[in-house]
């Protein structure tokens, strides 16, 4: 094989070398005529490296003669690394009387050539020719942009030492808790009965584990009458004040409601919440009137996770957390986000960085990997790619181009091509075929539960955050901590239904916070956030969309290319962020 | 004498018309001195003069003479300046202060300048102000609201100028702008343009900013829009942050607009300091000579520049929307469009265009005559009428034969072989247009006109006929012989090919020969399928013939000689003329200039521009009749059922209580409701309105008695009156239509509606009249001056003929038959119609009314047509808006004869859904669910009590981005969106007045009425109940905090279901119950959940539970109490607790209640609305009386009707209940005094050469105006009235479909797929687009909305309970039965199937098929259980 281009005058890098033995024969063939082809035009020895490997195998003959007919390989070889591969591509700009960069340039140049075509086209037939190029110039502009992400990697020369290669990746997806393919819902109103149910019973078995103690039903709360420390479970019906200022809750279960009196000096005083949200499971421990008609709460117990110290390893290792990436929106960051990529492939400065991302072994993905298409009215005004599977099969790209050894966790969100009702499976099989050759991503639901090397990672994508927002006055977008630290409390995901995040009346409740996470991984709001709430950390992962018109009418701040990266040996301990190609500690 | 310019014979035309108008006025003079009429005399004064007008409408008194004496004198202008400075001098009364005689000044002057005919001086101008400049010096300041619109562009210019004058006088200084406040204007006139609508005229900011620093005086105005600026907020001396539409219109349309016009004036009138307008208008001058000079410069060759292709943008605006159902006929600027045509023919101009009616046919008749079109251009909509002395579409048939359709029988034989429309064929549009819309001249298609015009320039000779009706091998000889461009008939659309296409063509055509068939010689190619030669010939619309002979296929061309010819073949000598094509293509720059390389004569471009239209609404023509018909005025009250029918009630010896005025006969004592008692004749004094029994059978026996009529079948009737006075039509009036089957208007006339379309010109057997009558009616002569003598002459129309529709006719025969009863059997004199037929009613008088005025013009019926259209003269057509409340807003029903506050939302959705229709953006129902009887509470204003009404239609509209949110004292609100009619009270007048909802300021009153009229009774199971003891227990249930009821006992568990006791909610047997009962409950309820302090009772509860009882008090008691802050607590005065101790009633109509302040809110979602029978208000919230909205259309009624039966008694009370009403009567028509549009209108026979060649530098209109005379130069001359002139013929007016498919289709399913196939047929429509705008604008929304709406959906119980969430029992807490869910699977899921359907038939953009496979995989991932079909499977492995 060796001799088949040394005959033809060309030299194999190691790298392309390896490469080539890996292709079939008759690609091997086309890629040897074409090189023939294009030594017909410009006669020089040619070392083959993996740049003009690339360039000989995605470029069509054509367009690598236009390009490089003049170009002298000799001055190319003469140096080495990057510097001198960018100075030659610079000489090269000369000659060519191009773009920096050769493949922008080969590939602006097809596009320009057929534009010109195309406006050649134009002007002398009819539309019916129009649409069709049209849709060519679509298409040739998905190619340049896929081709560009395509060599990302590649971009980079530098090689270094990735500790986490060598660590096998351990992931296990918690299935119990995955709606994927297990979907019970029929549109009927016992879907609705059934799902009530089974929230209210398995945060009572939480609240009552608690305090250990059965709860006692409400139907025979009246016998009760005039006694004292009674512990009631239920569900909240309706919450209103009381012309004396008391809070007046109605609880259900699954047989009968009552009405809570919670007193308005125990609210001001702090001993019971004053932010009992609709829907919400709560117990409550206090006394029935002499009436038997009314339950006087003491004490609120709610199903909050356990106070502890955050959890690490002690493997040093490292995860990047991130979401609502919106391939496909005008406001998408592409550059910052293929600067993180970038990082990832070793585009470091020596120190921090570089201990970093050797040592970085998963990403965590909330949500939001496209715009979608459809998700509000006139958003293809708003979208370079209205193709949603081109967005997908965009974004497969850009994971392509991340190093195998690091494990990529993927959660859908409300921009995704599934369901818009929580909970949402994991992305439909034709999406997934689009990441086919890759086999570092594991995709989950949303909500999602993933023991990620030892920890416990729940990660939902965050559509209730806008209800809690309005409803907990305490909670502030500016502050995502703030709002799920109200999820954690009340160990559910989304507690007030009928808001803006619709919910699918499944038979089990996977919006309910089942096991207390180690990292709780949110995302949503386009605004990062970190915070430790008893021994749970807490992150939301900001964005790579910049502020979009309706953000800007509504006045939020997004904090787009901030991914939050924690050390897994030293959760809760240290927080460290990529910020737009700066890390802080 | 008359005060118009008139010829001898138009005098004479007035003269009689003014005589017949006198004479039929003395008639029913006559008739209404007999004293049976509200009042003795005609109510329907004849307009004197503008002057009279000025005073009537703005005032102020006495200065109608002054004004005649200065416009004598000075003219016009001159003299509102006058007029200006006087009033503020204090020449027409002194004492007010300066800011209100400076109002007066400009209103004056304002209407002065106007004819006091519009509207503009009462509501454009809002008030005037006197504020502070920083140095602390006094300005004045205009604030303009949008009706100024009305007043035109150089009078609004001058109403500035008027008020620079009064500044003047008053001594004021002028305005000094801060930098915010000009670069405020720079941004709004930007942000109006974008938002809102354009201006004629689009200013540069520099020019903005010059005006603004200049005007002396400030514009500013009301807020118009809700878009809000985002820069230069909240300014100190500019109230509001939204677009102030009237002082922008004033400042871009008027100042700057016409500046020139304000110039001359200022000039003429010797106003200082406003020289930099002269400035301004140089600066604008430069730029445009400037921009000129470029131009120039660019053009080198004027030869070539005819085949250089004209870039003309699309305008997309007029397809933005497609209407479901509503077909698009050409896409925008689209090969294959209408072709722009110019001229007028005689029934188009003034918003009318011309269409070939063969067109009409091809689009399956969506186009009929009449029906409204919206057109990419020159202007926004036009009336679609039909002329075919135009170039007819040109289509493709299923066969492959390409012909162009020039008849309508020819449409009709090929319809249903067309396969393609080519070419659309012409629009005639007319100079005026572009004139009145601004729109820049585009360059013209080469026709007929132009090229006989460049003929008749060079001199050469030729014939008529040749013009007409060409020879192909003529055509050619005659272009090479001349020297003169190819004839447009055998001008191919060559620049729709290309260079490549037409080498391609000329190969293909010129492997064929010659071949004689049956004569005639034709060019035969042979061709096979899919040739691009045929398609080439199809696209360059060359018309031909396909002949399939054994397995081969040929094409036939007929006219083949200009078609080879101008591919350079001659065919004469057999020789090809070209040598190098391919040198020519290489030298041609583009397949104009190829062409005429080839072509041995010049080629002219055959169309540069073609012009995009899609189906606006139908055309009308039906009777007015009120919501239910009636035939009279008398009302009945509930005596005649449902269908009020007086006759039924007298069968049942039924009778109500109804309130009007009456008087007892001093002679006979009987009750009289008339002036004149009907038993004995005597005079009675009226006085009311009163309640009283309706003495209906003898007014019903005397009535018959006095007609002499023995038996009459139904007569319906009114329930209440409106008016003020409620003083009752005589019964007999109404059993004469009846008779007659015609129907009543609420004041009194009887109405015709219909579409108008203008016409200057008529054949007599177009119009069904004899050539005998029409020279009766003034006739003499057709428009060459030969005398009248055949039915196909043309006569020009005089101004105030009409002709009517066969429908009206039908209806108007039988209107004139009510009158001559009424003149003969009630009124006892001759009869005047003596009409039979239809032709019998030629040459009667009748009114003509536009929409929103109060002036009729007096017409003359001269035929009728068979179209659904009148011709006349053309008014304006205002679209209709509606206008809601959200979906929270509780409204007073009644339901099956339940009182019930509901959520309107609630209210909307007991309508039934599969009657559900979609128009102007609003989802409407008219039918309830279950054939459940729903009635709503609305406010008789005249009477002031509250009446229950039909409701006729509910609408659910996608919301604005804000409400407005109207808090009233005692903490009474309601939202509604900002241009909602709200009813607010005018204490000084003692009237209700509406505003819009933004219009609603801090103190206005706003009206609570007092519920009387809930009914009484008590059920049927409380019969043998101990009712106080019940009412008792209800109060300790409802007051209390407890869920269930103390002492669960069964018996009252069952009773409480029975009544549907609920928690939170009055139960609505309640309200019928007596006050006692009511008063046994509230007592219970105060000491149960009331608390005592120093003001009275505070009651607690919930929000609506509380808005029940402030109801239930109000019904019973008339105690309206305060509601506290949180709506939580309800607060009852301790004056109003005595009246319920007491069981006293107060002793009023209702509450006043003050505005306390007014919210923006964010709203999203839909807002809802429903349509109240009659009084057009309902009861929201807490019992808050608010307007519905209604629209008006066009009518027409007779002239004696007019005089005899209307009377300003009968019309509603309610503001606006006057419009529609002829308060006035125009008799002569003065074209000066109509709506300006017209003006715009040419009225020439020709256009000159130079328009036509002027027109390819697309000029603005302005530029030539010169060229063209229109209606606006003929102003004040006696030739305004005749000698009118058009361009084009039209053989008939009516020859067109008469009704529109769209009225013939029933479901929008059907009218969805017509539409589309309509589009699919036109090659210039792209069926693809019209499916995906239907999909995205109607399904999808739906699809999305209800989709959301499931996961969130609450659940509702057969017992009328409602939950936001299902309750964990599963059931109904309230009575235990199964619940229900408010969105349904079904209802989701209803458009999925149809929209995919469609967008795979359409070929729907991937963009919106993906969002419809997502919201199906969404749909099945919500519906489909996952786990079912596993288990299965596992099920059947396991039994394995």
């Amino acid at each position: 094989m060796l001799e088949d281009f040394l005959d033809i005058e060309i030299l194999l890098t190691p790298e392309s070398y390896r490469r080539i033995n890996n292709m079939s024969e008759k690609e091997r063939k086309d890629l040897l005529m074409k090189i023939k082809e294009f030594k017909s035009k410009n006669n020089t020895f040619i070392v083959l490296d993996d740049y003009f490997l690339n360039i000989f195998l995605k470029l069509d003959l054509e367009n690598v003669i236009r390009m490089y007919k003049n170009c002298n390989f000799t001055k190319y070889y003469i140096g080495d690394g990057i510097n001198n591969k960018e100075e030659m591509l610079e000489s090269s700009t000369e000659v060519l009387d191009s773009t920096p960069s050769p493949i922008c340039k080969i590939v602006d140049n097809t596009t320009s050539d057929t534009t010109e075509v195309v406006s050649n086209i134009a002007k002398d037939t009819s539309s019916e020719v129009i649409e069709k190029t049209e849709n060519t110039l679509i298409e040739e502009k998905r190619k340049k942009r896929i081709s560009e992400i395509k060599s990302i990697r590649n971009s980079i020369n530098r090689r270094i030492n990735y500790i986490a290669k060598d660590i096998e990746s351990k992931i296990s997806v918690y299935r119990e808790w995955d709606v994927t393919g297990k979907s019970t819902c029929e549109g009927t109103i016992e879907d609705f009965k059934k799902y009530f149910k089974d929230r209210y019973n398995r945060i009572k078995k939480m609240i009552e584990r608690k305090v250990k103690r059965k709860a006692y039903p409400l139907e025979k709360l009246y016998k009760m009458k005039g006694e004292s420390d009674v512990f009631i479970v239920g569900i909240v019906f309706d919450i209103s004040t009381t012309k004396n200022g008391h809070k007046k809750v109605e609880i259900e279960d699954e047989k009968s409601s009552f009405t809570v009196i919670l007193m308005k000096d125990k609210i001001e005083r702090g001993e019971l919440p004053d932010d009992i949200l609709l829907d919400e499971v709560v117990g409550f421990r206090g006394y029935v009137s002499n009436t038997g008609e009314i339950f006087f709460a003491n004490e609120c117990i709610r199903p909050d996770i356990t106070p502890k110290t955050p959890r690490s390893i002690d493997e040093k290792i490292y995860t990047a957390f991130l979401s609502d990436i919106h391939v496909g929106s005008r406001e998408f960051l592409g550059n910052v986000f293929k600067r993180f990529i970038e990082l990832l492939n070793g585009k470091i400065s020596k120190g921090i960085e570089e201990k970093i991302v050797s040592r970085l072994k998963y990403i965590s993905i909330a949500g939001d990997l496209i715009d979608g298409v459809g998700v509000y009215p006139g958003q293809e005004e708003d979208l370079y790619e209205i193709d949603i599977m081109a967005q997908y099969s965009e974004i497969a790209t850009y994971l392509e181009e991340i190093p195998e050894h690091i494990h990529i966790i993927i959660s859908p969100g409300n921009h995704d091509a599934v369901r818009p009702a929580e909970p949402q499976p994991v992305l439909p099989k034709k999406v997934l075929k689009l990441f086919d050759s890759l086999d570092n991503i594991t995709f989950i639901s949303n909500p999602g539960y993933v023991n990620v090397h030892g920890l416990d990672f729940l990660i939902y994508h965050g559509r209730s955050f806008d209800d809690i927002v309005g409803q907990v006055s305490s909670a502030k977008y500016t502050d995502p901590p703030s709002i799920m630290r109200e999820l954690l409390k009340r160990r559910h995901l989304c507690p007030t239904y009928g808001g803006r995040c619709p919910i699918a009346p499944e038979h089990i409740d996977y919006l309910v916070i089942h096991k207390e996470p180690d990292i709780f991984h949110a995302g949503h709001i386009h605004i990062n956030g970190y915070g430790v709430y008893k021994g749970t950390v807490m992150v939301n992962s900001g964005t790579f969309q910049k502020q979009t018109e309706f953000q800007k009418k509504m006045g939020i701040h997004p904090t787009p290319g901030r991914i939050p990266i924690f050390d897994m040996s030293r959760i809760g301990d240290v927080y460290i962020e990529w910020n737009n190609g700066k890390i802080t500690i | 004498m008359l005060h118009v310019k008139a010829s001898k014979e138009m005098e004479s035309y007035f003269e009689s018309i003014l005589k017949e108008v006198k004479r039929i006025y003395e008639i029913a003079e006559e008739c209404r001195r007999k004293g049976y009429d509200p009042m003795d005399h005609v109510e329907i004064p004849l307009a004197r003069d503008m002057a009279d007008r000025v005073e009537g409408l703005v005032g102020p008194k006495g200065v109608a003479n002054r004004i005649r004496e200065l416009v004598n004198e000075y003219g016009k202008e001159p003299a509102a300046l006058q007029i200006a400075k006087e009033i503020v001098e204090g020449k027409f009364g002194k004492g007010e202060s300066k800011e209100k005689l400076a109002e007066q000044a400009i209103r004056t002057a304002l209407a002065i300048l106007t004819e006091g005919i519009v509207a503009a001086p009462l509501e454009g101008i809002a008030h005037v102000k006197i504020k502070k400049n920083k140095d602390s010096s006094e300005y004045l300041a205009i604030y303009f609201a949008g009706p100024i619109r009305s007043a035109g562009g150089t009078a609004q210019a001058l109403a500035v100028l008027v008020g620079d004058y009064v500044r003047k006088t008053l001594g004021l200084n002028r305005y000094i702008p801060t930098e915010d406040e000009i670069e405020r204007y720079v941004e709004e006139v930007d942000l109006y343009q974008s938002e809102v609508g354009t201006f004629q005229y689009s200013p540069s900011a520099e020019e903005i900013r010059i005006a603004v620093r200049n005007i002396p005086i400030e514009i500013t105005g009301e807020a118009t829009d809700d878009v809000e600026v985002s820069g230069h907020r909240d300014l100190e001396r500019v109230e509001t942050n939204q677009l102030r539409g009237g002082a922008l219109l004033v400042l871009v349309e008027g100042v700057l607009l016409k500046a020139p016009k304000i110039l001359r004036h200022v000039d003429k009138l010797g106003i200082e300091g406003w020289e930099w307008l002269k400035e301004l208008k140089g600066k604008k001058g430069e730029e445009d000579r400037e921009e000129e000079k470029e131009d120039k410069k660019a053009v080198k060759d004027p030869k070539g520049r005819l085949y250089e292709d004209v870039k003309i943008e699309a305008i997309t605006k007029y397809i933005g929307e497609v209407i479901a159902g509503r077909p698009v006929f050409a896409h925008p600027s689209r090969s294959g469009g209408f072709r722009l045509r110019y001229g007028r023919s005689r029934n188009t101009g003034f918003a009318t265009d011309g269409f070939h009616p063969a067109l009409m046919y091809l689009v399956d008749e969506f186009i009929a005559v009449g029906t409204q079109l919206k057109t990419e251009r020159p202007g926004k909509a036009t009336c679609a009428v039909p002329v075919d002395s135009i170039e007819g579409p040109i289509v493709k048939l299923k066969n492959g034969d390409v012909i162009q359709i020039n008849t309508v029988e020819d449409a009709i034989k090929y319809r249903d072989q067309v396969e393609e429309i080519l070419f659309l064929g012409d629009i005639l549009v007319n100079y005026g247009d572009f004139l009145e819309n601004n729109h820049p001249i585009l360059p013209s298609s080469w026709c007929e006109e132009w090229y006989e015009k460049i003929l008749i320039s060079k001199g050469v000779e030729y014939s008529e006929d040749f013009i007409k009706n060409p020879d192909h091998k003529e055509a050619v000889k005659f272009a090479i012989r001349t020297g003169t461009p190819l004839h447009p008939r055998f001008t191919y659309y060559w620049h729709e090919v290309s260079k490549e296409d037409i080498v391609l063509l000329r190969n293909f055509l010129l492997k064929g020969n010659v071949k004689i068939k049956e004569s005639k010689d034709l060019w035969v190619v042979s061709y096979k399928e899919g040739d691009r030669g045929k398609r080439i010939l199809e696209l360059i619309g060359c018309c031909h013939k396909v002949v399939r002979k054994g397995g081969e296929r040929y094409i036939e061309i007929e006219d083949y000689y200009p078609l080879l010819y101008s591919l350079g073949y001659d065919i004469e000598d057999k020789k090809d003329l070209i040598e190098d094509i391919q040198d020519l293509m290489k030298k041609a720059k583009n397949s104009m200039h190829l062409i005429n390389l080839l072509a041995p004569f010049e080629i002219r471009r055959k169309a540069y521009v073609y012009i995009g239209a899609r189906m606006g609404r139908p055309e009308k023509a039906a009777p007015r009749k009120m919501k239910p018909p009636v035939n009279s005025l008398f009302p009945i009250g509930n005596a005649g059922g449902n269908v009020r029918l007086i006759n039924k009630a007298v069968e049942e010896r039924n009778t109500d209580i109804v309130e009007v005025s009456y008087g007892e006969c001093p002679n006979c004592g009987k009750i009289s409701l008339y002036r004149k008692c009907p038993f004995c004749g005597t005079s009675v004094d009226l006085s009311g309105p009163r309640r009283i029994e309706a003495p209906l059978k003898e007014y019903w026996k005397k009535a018959l008695e006095n007609l002499r009529l023995g038996k009459v079948g139904d007569v319906k009737c009114i329930k209440g009156m409106t008016s003020k006075r409620k003083i009752v039509e005589p019964l007999e009036k109404g059993i004469l239509r009846a008779i007659n089957k015609v129907y009543v208007f609420k004041d009194g006339t009887l109405r015709f509606d219909c579409t108008d379309v203008p016409l200057t010109h008529f054949k007599p057997y177009e119009i069904n009249v004899s050539v005998k009558k029409l020279k009766e009616l003034g006739y003499e002569k057709d428009i060459y001056g030969n005398p009248l003598e055949r039915e196909d002459q043309i006569v020009e129309l005089k101004v105030q003929d009409i002709i009517i529709p066969k429908a009206c006719a039908e209806y108007f025969v039988s209107a004139a038959k009510f009158i001559d009863d009424l003149l003969e059997k009630f009124y006892k004199v001759e009869r005047f119609y003596n009409v039979k037929s239809k032709e019998d009613l030629i040459g009667h008088l009748v009114v003509g009314m536009a929409p929103h005025t109060s002036a009729g013009m007096v017409g003359r019926i001269i035929g009728y047509c068979n179209a659904n259209v009148g011709y006349a003269h053309p008014y304006f057509h205002a679209s209709k808006r509606r206008n809601c409340f959200p979906g929270d807003t509780k409204v007073l029903v009644n339901i099956d004869g339940k009182v019930k506050r509901i959520d309107i939302e609630e209210l909307f959705n007991l309508y039934d859904e599969r009657g559900e229709y979609y128009e102007n953006g609003a989802y409407i129902r008219r039918f309830p669910r279950n054939n459940i009887r729903i009635q709503v509470y609305s406010f008789d204003t005249v009477n002031r009590r509250v009446v229950l009404t039909e409701i006729e239609e509910v609408l659910k509209i996608p919301s604005p981005n804000y409400l407005i949110s109207i808090n009233l004292q005692d903490r009474r609100s309601f939202k509604t969106t900002s241009d909602h009619p709200v009813i607010i009270y005018d204490k000084d007048r003692d009237e209700f007045i509406e505003k819009k909802a933004m219009e609603v300021k801090e103190g206005d009153l706003i009206f609570v009425p007092k519920l009387n009229n809930l009914g009484e009774g008590t059920p049927e199971v409380l019969k043998d109940v101990d009712i106080d003891c019940l009412m008792e227990l209800l109060g300790h249930f409802l007051g209390s905090d407890e869920n269930t009821v103390s002492h669960p006992d069964q018996s009252i568990k069952e009773l409480f279901k029975v009544l549907e006791v609920e928690k939170g909610k009055v139960p609505s047997f309640m309200y019928g119950l007596s006050r006692e009962y009511v008063k046994t409950f509230i007592t219970t309820y105060i000491k149960v959940s009331g608390k005592k302090n120093k003001e009275g009772i505070l009651l607690k509860g919930d929000g609506n539970l509380l808005g029940d009882i402030d109801t239930l008090l109000n019904s019973k008691f008339g105690i309206s109490g305060t509601f506290l802050e949180d709506g939580k607590g309800l607060l009852l005065k301790n004056e109003d607790i005595e009246k319920i101790y007491n069981s006293k009633e107060g002793n009023n109509f209702g509450w006043i209640l003050e505005v306390k302040s007014i919210d923006i809110l964010r709203h999203e979602g839909h807002v809802y609305s429903l349509k109240a029978r009659k009084y057009h208000n309902i009861i929201v919230n807490s019992n808050i009386l608010t307007h519905q909205c209604d629209g008006d259309e066009d009518s027409i009624f007779l002239l004696l009707d007019a005089f005899l039966n209307f009377s300003k008694v009968y019309l509603p009370e309610k503001r606006g209940g006057q419009m529609d009403a002829p308060l006035v009567l125009t008799t002569i028509l003065d074209p000066k005094e109509v709506d300006g549009e017209v003006h715009n209108m040419d009225v020439v026979w020709e256009y000159p050469l130079e328009f036509y060649e002027g027109s390819l530098d697309m000029p603005s209109p302005k530029e030539i105006k010169d060229l063209i005379e229109t209606v606006e130069d003929r102003l004040g001359t006696p030739s305004q009235y005749e000698g009118l002139g058009y361009t084009h013929e039209t053989s008939r007016i009516d020859n067109g479909p008469f009704v529109c498919t769209y009225k013939t289709l029933d479901t929008m399913l059907e009218k969805t797929e017509a539409q589309l196939k309509v589009a699919k047929k036109i090659r210039a429509t792209d069926e693809k687009d019209v499916a995906e705008k239907v999909i995205q604008s109607h399904f999808i929304p739906d699809l999305i909305g209800n989709l959301k709406a499931f996961s969130r959906q609450g659940v509702r119980c057969k017992c009328g309970a409602k939950y936001r969430r299902i309750p964990l029992r599963g059931v109904c807490p309230k009575c235990g039965s199964k619940l229900i869910l408010t969105v349904s699977k079904g209802a989701v899921e209803k458009y999925m199937d149809v929209s995919q359907k469609m967008a795979q038939d359409y070929n729907a953009s991937d963009y919106i098929k993906q969002r419809l496979e997502l919201i199906r995989e969404s749909i099945d991932s919500l519906f489909k259980n996952e786990k079912k079909k596993q288990v299965r499977i596992d099920h059947f492995f396991g039994d394995q």
